[in-house]
């Protein structure tokens, strides 16, 4: 059943499946057991690092950016320009007192900050990074990966419910709702470049968007509104400005972590800029051709290729969080009441709108 | 069955705000998400400032005057002197007088860029404060090289001001106001006609004036209810009737209103400060202060009473003498005091975010209302 | 109702072109020149009637108390005879002042006068309360140092001087005197 799901291109997966099921007893049953627990193993601590690594990068580069816009220099003092700032300031969090209120639901308390943070760290195997190794290429990728998105929203109540805290509740409460309805829109979304390339795996979708046109084959162009869509919907998912109302510093409440201090708050927000990170990946992948190069033909030649893919997945992804941060400096909040409205009555209808359009481009120009 | 009581919970919006409008508690009962009662507590700044005056002579109070409200310095020093100068029955020269409107009116301009930044800073626009707080520090600039200090400036004394303006630091104070409106479009262009902050401001916190008048509230926030009264054209002191200005008045009362006027008021003050900057060009040769030894004042018993038009509404300054090196009595009406109280009315039936934005609108600064 | 759609349509559309009017302003100003000063490197331009730490000139003060007077913190300036029983001013509290320079706009004789001094940290509050008389005689010390070393460096000129012209007159005297030579050193 697994193999089923599993792409028939992805060749160290399938070389790794063989030498899991030992179908032709090629080697000995301590290798194999060696090999079956190292390959995983490996790759739970390249994810860990590499999600660790950029969390840090992108605390400092919203403070970095959201200075460059503010005429500011933003840290520069510690390490080389500022890069151990977010170091600093976790160590800060390590060792603060974890104090917490006698009255909390302690198991729900404890494990809330696991649930916002597991499952993010999780989704990042699923990303494609190259078209040779994808740590884990399965057939519905799309699918799990915004499953993984969504699973937070779960441990956002849970924080604020097991606070024992009004404030706390409350902006649980605001949260949830904004998640919930702001996933209707990025689903559908979603659903309108399936319907445009056939398949639920983030691969596939890449690779249709290969052609000799180079950036002007890639989907954000006739999938316009469905980008635009997608693009506010994140926003609001990740809780950012201007959707950014259950964090706000001017409000009373501090939103669902208001109880928690030292590492816990920290993992609440190691999880947010994570989260950040892979929607932006996932943008990039669905309506700007993910890793593939602007300009149709690879520049490297053919042996690195793999690196090329690297580079223009990841600069590709930071001109994205790059905007994000500008929304940030530049715009006003918007009021809770307003966030729903626009939701339903605005970006709703345009998903939908945007759906019928990828099913008439489809038809007209050949269906899969 | 009985019925479904819907509890009511009471939130306190504690002394300690991460915005910045000071010290203030606010006790707030809501029901659901709408406010149904709003009690604001104040005193957590009182200093104790008009006992503080009478243990102190004249000239000994007259730095702890610029700190009643700090953001506005110059108007409280005006107020005092103002008083004390009628007491004593002298006028100070006409240099003096320019001297003292040009300060003042720049000391406008600072306060409402402040008021501008942290206004869109509670509506959650971050980049904004920091445009609002760069022109402001020109503003500051100014201030240094012309009293020796940015903000607490001891710049006025009895019978004038201390030291001319030089011409140079006049030109500079022409540089600033030339190009004052091309660097403030930037925030113009991100705030005016931004949908977003429309929504939020539009309609919000609607202040009549059939509620405004009992509360005594004065300056902007009467203004924008649709009462043109403006105490620098009511009871002109200075050389205002002499200055060439008009009092822009809005009709709806909402905060986009309040809103609007500040951003013309600040136009209006840089017209005022060219105005007397070109006078002061013109006259160097006068005298900026009477010859009055600062130690030694004994104005006669009496009282009096001045008024000022200062950033937020009307400064009164009571002064009461009995003679002696001494004031018996200052008593200050400040306008901030007002305009909190007023604050129970409008946050009915609103929203907590929406508290923000409207408690934000009336710039309400919490030093000059607990003195 | 077609009317309400459409006006509907072009304020979103309006509203949509503002949004994106501010986002690009904001953009705009990551060109700009910074406006932070990094402080210890870069320190900022002091105007000339900067009202920083005051300073006594402790000959010219006549101890009339006036500064005390007018004082408006009150505890800062303290008058004290000193061992000749001339009262003088002796201690400036620096941690209680205010710096609103009431006192030295006020002194007759120009004793008191304002600095430019703003770096007044200390790790002891008790730096803080200044000794005026003390203060006066460590700057009389290292004034008479000064004039000394100056003075002795302009002997060494002159001496170094003669000697050159002297070698020119007398070219094959090797005679150089001790000091000239542990100076060159």
């Amino acid at each position: 059943m697994i193999n089923s799901l599993i792409k028939n291109n992805d060749a160290v997966f399938s070389a790794y499946i063989k030498l899991f099921n030992n179908d032709d007893n090629a080697i000995s049953d301590i290798a194999q057991t060696i090999i079956a627990a190292a390959y995983p193993l490996i790759c739970f601590i390249i994810t860990i690092i590499f999600a660790t690594i950029m969390v840090l990068l992108l605390v400092y580069l919203e403070r970095r950016i959201l200075a460059l816009f503010t005429l500011r220099f933003g840290p520069n003092r510690v390490g080389y320009e500022g890069i151990l700032q977010t170091f600093a300031d976790a160590i800060k969090l390590l060792l603060k007192e974890d104090c917490a209120p006698k009255t909390r639901k302690k198991v729900f308390f404890f494990m809330a900050p696991f649930i916002v943070l597991c499952p993010v760290v999780t989704a990042f195997c699923l990303l494609p990074f190259n078209n040779f190794y994808i740590q884990s290429n399965i057939e519905p990728s799309i699918i799990l990966l915004m499953a993984l998105a969504s699973i937070p929203v779960i441990g956002v109540f849970l924080a604020g419910f097991s606070s024992n805290n009004k404030y706390g509740l409350i902006g649980a409460a605001r949260s949830i709702i904004q998640a919930v309805s702001f996933e209707i829109p990025i689903g559908v979304s979603i659903l309108a470049i399936t319907f445009m390339t056939g398949s639920l795996n983030i691969n596939d979708i890449i690779q249709s968007q290969s052609s000799n046109l180079g950036l002007f084959g890639w989907h954000f162009i006739p999938q316009i509104i469905g980008c635009i869509v997608f693009f506010i919907s994140a926003l609001a998912l990740l809780n950012r400005t201007p959707f950014d109302l259950s964090e706000a510093e001017s409000e009373l409440v501090a939103g669902y972590a208001t109880e928690y201090s030292g590492i816990k708050f920290a993992l609440f927000f190691f999880s947010e800029y994570l989260l950040l990170f892979l929607i932006s990946v996932l943008f990039v992948c669905l309506f700007f051709g993910g890793y593939l190069s602007p300009f149709g033909t690879y520049v490297l030649p053919e042996s690195l290729i793999f690196i090329e893919q690297i580079f223009w997945l990841i600069l590709k992804t930071f001109f994205i969080i790059f905007f994000i941060f500008l929304i940030r400096a530049a715009l006003p909040r918007l009021r809770y009441d307003r966030v729903l409205e626009f939701s339903y009555k605005i970006l709703l209808p345009l998903s939908l709108i945007n759906l019928n359009i990828a099913v008439l481009i489809q038809y007209f120009m050949g269906a899969k | 069955m009985k019925e479904l009581a819907r509890n009511k919970m009471t939130v306190n919006i504690g002394p300690q705000h991460p915005s910045t409008h000071g010290v203030l508690r606010l006790s707030v009962e809501l029901d659901g998400e709408k406010i149904t009662k709003c009690t604001p507590y104040l005193g957590y700044l009182h200093r104790g400032l008009e006992k503080a005056a009478q243990d102190r002579l004249f000239a000994q109070y007259l730095p702890m005057v610029d700190r009643v409200d700090y953001l506005a310095g110059f108007f409280y020093s005006q107020a005092y002197l103002s008083a004390v100068e009628e007491l004593l029955e002298i006028e100070i020269p006409k240099n003096a007088q320019y001297i003292r409107v040009l300060t003042m009116e720049l000391n406008r301009v600072s306060s409402h860029l402040l008021w501008l930044g942290c206004f869109l800073m509670d509506l959650g626009n971050q980049g904004a404060v920091f445009y609002a707080f760069n022109l402001r520090n020109e503003i500051l600039n100014i201030f240094e090289k012309i009293t020796g200090a940015r903000m607490m400036h001891n710049y006025y004394i009895f019978g004038g001001v201390r030291d001319k303006i030089s011409n140079n630091i006049l030109n500079d104070i022409l540089d600033f106001t030339q190009n004052f409106n091309q660097k403030f479009k930037v925030l113009e262009n991100m705030i005016t006609e931004n949908p977003i902050f429309l929504d939020r401001t539009k309609g919000l916190g609607i202040l009549t004036s059939e509620i405004a008048l009992p509360y005594a509230i004065t300056g902007v926030n009467l203004r924008a209810s649709g009462l043109s009264l403006d105490f620098r054209k009511e009871k002109p002191y200075l050389i205002y009737d002499e200055l060439d200005f008009t009092v822009p008045t809005a009709f709806e009362g909402d905060c986009y209103s309040r809103y609007k006027l500040r951003i013309d008021e600040i136009k209006i003050s840089l017209d005022l400060v060219n105005q007397c900057t070109d006078w002061l060009l013109s006259h160097q040769e006068g005298k900026v202060a009477l010859e009055l030894n600062q130690i030694n004042i004994k104005p006669k018993a009496g009282k009096a009473v001045s008024y000022t038009e200062s950033v937020r509404g009307l400064v009164m300054c009571h002064l009461i003498t009995d003679g002696s090196e001494k004031p018996k009595r200052v008593k200050w009406r400040t306008p901030s005091f007002y305009a909190v109280q007023v604050l129970e009315k409008l946050a009915i039936g609103n929203t907590i975010a929406d508290l923000m934005a409207i408690y934000g609108s009336l710039d309400i600064v919490l030093p000059e209302a607990d003195r | 109702m077609k009317n309400n759609d459409f006006n509907m349509i072009i304020e979103f559309t309006k509203g949509a072109i503002s949004i994106f009017k501010s986002i690009l302003t904001v953009f705009c100003q990551a060109f700009k020149k910074r406006v932070t000063l990094s402080y210890p490197e870069q320190k900022p331009e002091i105007p000339d009637k900067f009202r920083g730490m005051l300073e006594l000139n402790y000959e010219k003060c006549i101890g009339c108390g006036l500064c005390t007077k007018i004082c408006p913190a009150m505890d800062v300036l303290k008058i004290k005879e000193n061992e000749n029983g001339i009262k003088k001013l002796t201690v400036i509290d620096v941690s209680r002042c205010i710096f609103c320079g009431n006192c030295a706009y006020n002194c007759p004789t120009g004793a008191l006068n304002i600095t430019k001094q703003y770096e007044l940290a200390t790790n002891d509050k008790k730096d803080l309360i200044l000794d005026c008389k003390k203060i006066s005689e460590i700057k009389a010390q290292k004034e008479t140092e000064t004039q000394a070393e100056s003075e002795i460096s302009q002997e060494n000129i002159q001496k170094a001087q003669e000697m050159l012209s002297s070698d020119n007159q007398n070219s094959e005297n090797t005679d150089i005197p001790a000091f000239v030579t542990e100076e060159e050193i």
